[in-house]
């Protein structure tokens, strides 16, 4: 389908900036996805490598304040008194007392003991209730040979529980180094335990201190079901473990049963990386717009001297003549602009020149109408007829003769170049010739004109009436053989003057009518009607030579009823543009 | 059109300058923990503290709390030990009565009536001020609850016992320690399972709270004939089989109370309110035999070496120098009652039901009866190390049944000469 006028799908500039835009985006999409793939795998391996690092730390500290308590109660162990009762069969209250303010006093170098417990085969002194048995039912029946940390027990004291985590060592006598004479508990508190957990908690998530598969501290935690689980089936080994949604980090507490254990979740590990694809989205966007902006931008910059041009080229061929493509570029574009406006002047130019000869041509063939009408040497003719009718005392012949000469005088004027006259005179042509006819056809018709006072100084084509009225007093009147009246008015109507002449004669045919409403003055059935066709051909052509497109000439008749004939054209006065329009 | 375009582009590189600026400068930054501004450490041997200090933290959150657990037995031992190897004490010291005025006579509590502090010991109750009071008459500390006591009894035995369980009617059953002494030969033949004490130490702390006295006055241990007739009736008491041998406060001790078998136990307020009545026995309280006496309470005082005392000032003035703490303390768990004198003026204040008494109004007997039958004398370290000899050779005549009470009365002088050699006999002196 051929593109007409201004109905482009898609203008030059448009398909260009969305076909770069288009590229610039895949790129910078499939750019900043691989950086963000990237940046978080690498952000996840930096955290997992750091959380791992921070767990063994973590389990570091755990494992400091088991070896702490080991260093006191080796101290406890190699001490004489200590020693002393150990070999005691049956100690006495004061003696069990003495030892249990003595590991009291052990115990209160640290928080993180509650309390230590020494049992011997005679006796069982707890330092926080040297009489009471509760620990040693506690304990139970706990092998000598167990020792390190041991199961965690629950004191109930008053409504408060607590949480113990004994930690066994082997009492040997100092002169017998491989006979055992008791055993020390040292009574580390769980909650001084949580407490250090506590510290170390943060968003990214808890901590479980696991002895075995089952959770001394944090089962509280959300991700505590996903960790045991895990350990149950690959064993509490130490090191990174890959789950569902994270990883599982573990670290073993240093000579203990105990492991350390927390959950990391890929987004936690990811980090910021998750903020990052928001931002690469966002940055995207925001980039690609930017592209795409700045690139329809320069696109314009290129493309609009071919939008100018195409512009120029839709108005040319709408029929603008004077459009002229402004385009500076330097280039091809440039280059074609000027062939473009050099072709528009010479069409201008070839189109004036037609048009110009057409109105030569027009001219001329004006020029002929009117000498064809109007032979000068009649003029001196008839002067000398006056002359001899006066001397013989002919006061009709003379004053048909001046009639006659003034008609003639009319026509000179047209050959003179007046093309137009004065309403008031054309009037006086025309009733100059209704005298000469009334000598001939005496009481045959008569004349009347009525023109609005106004209309008498406005300009008309000259000698456009007095055919119109000769056309209705031969054609109209004469043949009906009885009076008859022609009428010549001139009204205003609006911008327009109204010419009329009307007369009550015989009227046309209505063949003969519609040849002439239809402009054909020389067909079969003008000729034959007796219309005076050269005339009223005469009148068409000059009245579209000076009034083109601004005049109508209307002949309304009917058979037996008259003739009228209608002028109506713009309003002359004087000084009003007189030339012929073209 | 080419205007337009390029206003919009220098709109959108600056949109996307500041995207990216923002981007940068928000999430650039490493996520600081959010550290609280204060955080006040606390020593105590049970929750009270803990507690309100959760409730106290909702108006600051700004506040942390570091809290350690320090058994009531080894209180004193582990401030000496952290003295002396140089080590942070805590800010707040929740310390038992029966300890304080050992941990007072350590000269690292403050003055409270001294500015910052501006205590006024007229808010206070009178009956708790003596013991927070040092030998140069200094509050060092402020009292949480009243230091006197009364004394529980199973309603479930006194009712097959005595036919009652009325709290009067109990009181004047056991009106002396003379009427439990003869009552308890037909207590032991009718419930051979049952006793009247589980603990030795019970009956002993009773007697060493009822004194009209002080102990030691100007290093002087006066009256101290009153100790061999302590150790007569705890002799007594343990040879009739009416007492056990369980350590006061011990796992064994609050074990007990769940197993139905003692009629008596000694009751402070504070142990209501922590709850150890609640089993499925039916409790009373009532008038011990001979008066109410001094045991249990606590007090709360500021380290000297603290840098956080403005806020452990706060914290004790709000729970327990306050309108609302009174309310607070009054309304948590079973109820207990702080010392601050305004309180008391409240409507009702001294009314306390609670239902693991059987609904007593615990508060009406213990202002009512209790609280006026005791003396309330000042502390100092040397009435703590007199009480600690005692105890000691009470546990003695636990563990051992052949000391009889002039032997224990022997031991206790002795051990009293060993370790507070500067405390002087009354009989010596004269």
């Amino acid at each position: 389908m051929r593109i007409k006028g201004n109905g482009m799908r898609w203008s030059l500039s448009v398909r260009m900036a969305y076909s770069l835009g288009a590229i610039v985006l895949l790129i910078v999409v499939v750019c900043n996805v691989t950086i963000y793939l990237y940046f978080s795998r690498i952000q996840t391996q930096e955290n997992l490598r750091k959380d791992a690092q921070l767990l063994h730390s973590n389990a570091t500290q755990i494992s400091a304040v088991i070896q702490d308590s080991q260093v006191i109660a080796q101290s406890l162990a190699s001490d004489l008194e200590l020693q002393a009762f150990c070999t005691k069969t049956s100690p006495g209250y004061y003696e069990i007392e003495t030892i249990a303010k003595k590991l009291e006093r052990f115990a209160a170098l640290r928080h993180a003991l509650h309390s230590i417990t020494l049992v011997t085969e005679a006796q069982c002194v707890w330092s926080a209730f040297p009489m009471d048995q509760t620990y040693r039912d506690l304990v139970g029946n706990m092998p000598q040979t167990e020792y390190g940390l041991g199961e965690p027990i629950t004191l109930s004291v008053g409504t408060v529980n607590q949480q113990i985590l004994p930690y066994g060592v082997a009492v040997y006598a100092l002169n017998e180094p491989r006979k055992q004479v008791g055993t020390l508990f040292l009574n580390l508190q769980v909650s001084y335990l949580e407490n250090i957990v506590a510290s170390w908690q943060n968003t990214d998530g808890g901590y479980l201190l696991l002895r075995g598969e089952s959770a001394l501290l944090g089962e509280n935690d959300p991700a505590a079901g996903q960790i045991l689980s895990l350990l149950h089936d690959r064993g509490a080994q130490e090191g990174v473990h890959r789950t569902d949604g994270g990883y599982v980090l573990t670290a073993e507490v240093a000579e203990t049963p105990l492991t350390l254990a927390t959950f990391r979740s890929d987004a936690i590990l990811r980090g910021r990386a998750d903020y990052l694809a928001v931002y690469f989205a966002v940055t995207t966007l925001l980039a690609s717009a930017l592209v795409m902006l700045c690139i329809s931008r320069m696109v314009l910059h290129l493309t609009e001297p071919i939008s100018a041009l195409s512009a120029g080229m839709t108005r040319f061929a709408q029929g603008d003549m004077t459009v002229q493509a402004e385009v500076h570029t330097g280039d091809e574009i440039e280059l074609l602009s000027n062939n473009f406006n050099d072709m528009v002047q010479s069409i201008r130019r070839l189109i004036h020149q037609a048009v110009e000869d057409e109105k030569t041509k027009k001219k001329f063939k004006f020029d002929m109408m009117i000498s064809k009408i109007n032979p000068h040497f009649i003029y001196n003719t008839l002067n000398s007829v006056i002359y001899l009718a006066r001397r013989e005392g002919n006061d009709d012949v003379v004053q048909v003769v001046r009639s006659l000469i003034l008609i003639l005088q009319d026509g000179m004027s047209i050959h003179r170049d007046l093309l137009y006259d004065k309403l008031s005179t054309e009037l006086v042509v025309v009733e100059a010739y209704v005298s000469i006819q009334s000598y001939r056809y005496k009481n045959k018709f008569t004349l009347s004109c009525e023109a609005q006072p106004e209309t008498l100084e406005w300009y008309v084509p000259k000698n456009i009436l007095q055919p119109l009225v000769e056309n209705a007093v031969f054609h109209g009147i004469l043949p009906k053989g009885e009076p008859g009246k022609v009428t010549v008015c001139a009204t205003v109507q609006g911008e327009l003057l109204r010419l009329c002449v009307q007369d009550d004669g015989v009227g046309m045919p209505p063949d003969v009518l519609c040849a002439l409403q239809e402009g054909r003055y020389d067909g079969e059935s003008a000729q034959s009607s007796g219309v005076h066709k050269i005339a009223l051909a005469n009148i068409a052509e000059r009245l579209e030579f000076l009034y083109p497109g601004q005049h109508t000439f209307r002949i309304d008749s009917a058979v037996g009823r008259g003739t009228t004939f209608v002028i109506e054209l713009p309003v002359r006065r004087e000084g009003e543009g007189l030339e012929a329009e073209t | 059109m080419k205007r337009k375009l390029s206003l919009l582009i220098a709109v959108c590189a600056l949109v996307y300058v500041a995207a990216s600026s923002w981007f940068l400068l928000y999430f650039s930054g490493a996520e600081t923990p959010q550290v609280p501004e204060s955080t006040l450490t606390i020593w105590s041997s049970d929750n009270m503290a803990k507690d309100a200090f959760a409730q106290y933290q909702l108006s600051h959150p700004d506040v942390a709390l570091n809290y350690v657990h320090v058994d009531r037995a080894e209180y004193l031992y582990k401030l000496k030990i952290t003295i002396a190897l140089g080590e942070e004490l805590p800010d707040l010291c929740v310390v038992d009565n029966a300890s304080f005025g050992e941990v007072m006579a350590l000269g690292v509590l403050e003055d409270l009536e001294q500015p910052p502090y501006g205590l006024n010991r007229e808010e206070l109750i009178d009956a708790s001020v003596p013991p927070v009071c040092d030998d140069a008459g200094r509050v060092c500390g402020v009292p949480a609850f009243l230091p006197i006591s009364g004394m529980a009894y199973d309603r479930a035995i006194a009712l097959e016992f005595l036919g009652t369980d009325d709290p009067e009617k109990v009181s004047v059953a056991f009106n002396s320690w003379a009427d439990i002494l003869s009552r308890g030969t037909e207590f032991q033949e009718r419930m051979p399972d049952q006793k009247f004490f589980v603990s030795l130490e019970d009956p002993a702390m009773m007697l060493f709270g009822q004194s009209a006295e002080p102990y030691v006055v100007d290093g002087v241990l006066t009256g101290e004939y009153r100790f061999l007739s302590y150790f007569k009736i705890l002799a007594a008491l343990r040879d009739a089989g009416l007492s056990g041998s369980a350590a006061q406060n011990s796992p064994q001790w609050y074990a007990s109370f769940k197993a139905g078998e003692t009629f008596f136990y000694p009751c402070s307020l504070s142990m209501i309110d922590s709850g150890v009545f609640h089993t499925d026995s039916a409790w009373g309280f009532t008038l011990p035999p001979s008066g109410g006496f001094r045991y249990g309470g606590e007090t709360w005082a500021i380290c000297a070496d603290s840098d956080q005392k403005e806020l452990a000032w706060d914290f004790i003035q709000t729970v327990l120098l306050s309108p609302a703490g009174a309310v607070y303390n009054k309304n948590k768990d079973n109820g207990n009652f702080i010392c601050y004198e305004p309180a008391y003026s409240l409507e009702g204040y001294q009314d306390l039901v609670v239902e693991d008494f059987g609904g007593q109004n615990i508060g009406r007997t213990y202002f009512e009866t209790v609280l006026p039958s005791v003396s309330l004398w000042d502390g100092g370290e040397l009435a703590a190390t007199v009480e600690d000899v005692y105890l000691q050779v009470v546990r003695a005549m636990m563990f051992d049944a052949q000391l009889d009470a002039q032997g224990a009365y022997d031991l206790f002088l002795a051990r009293l000469a060993e370790q507070a050699p500067s405390v002087q006999l009354e009989e010596e002196v004269r």
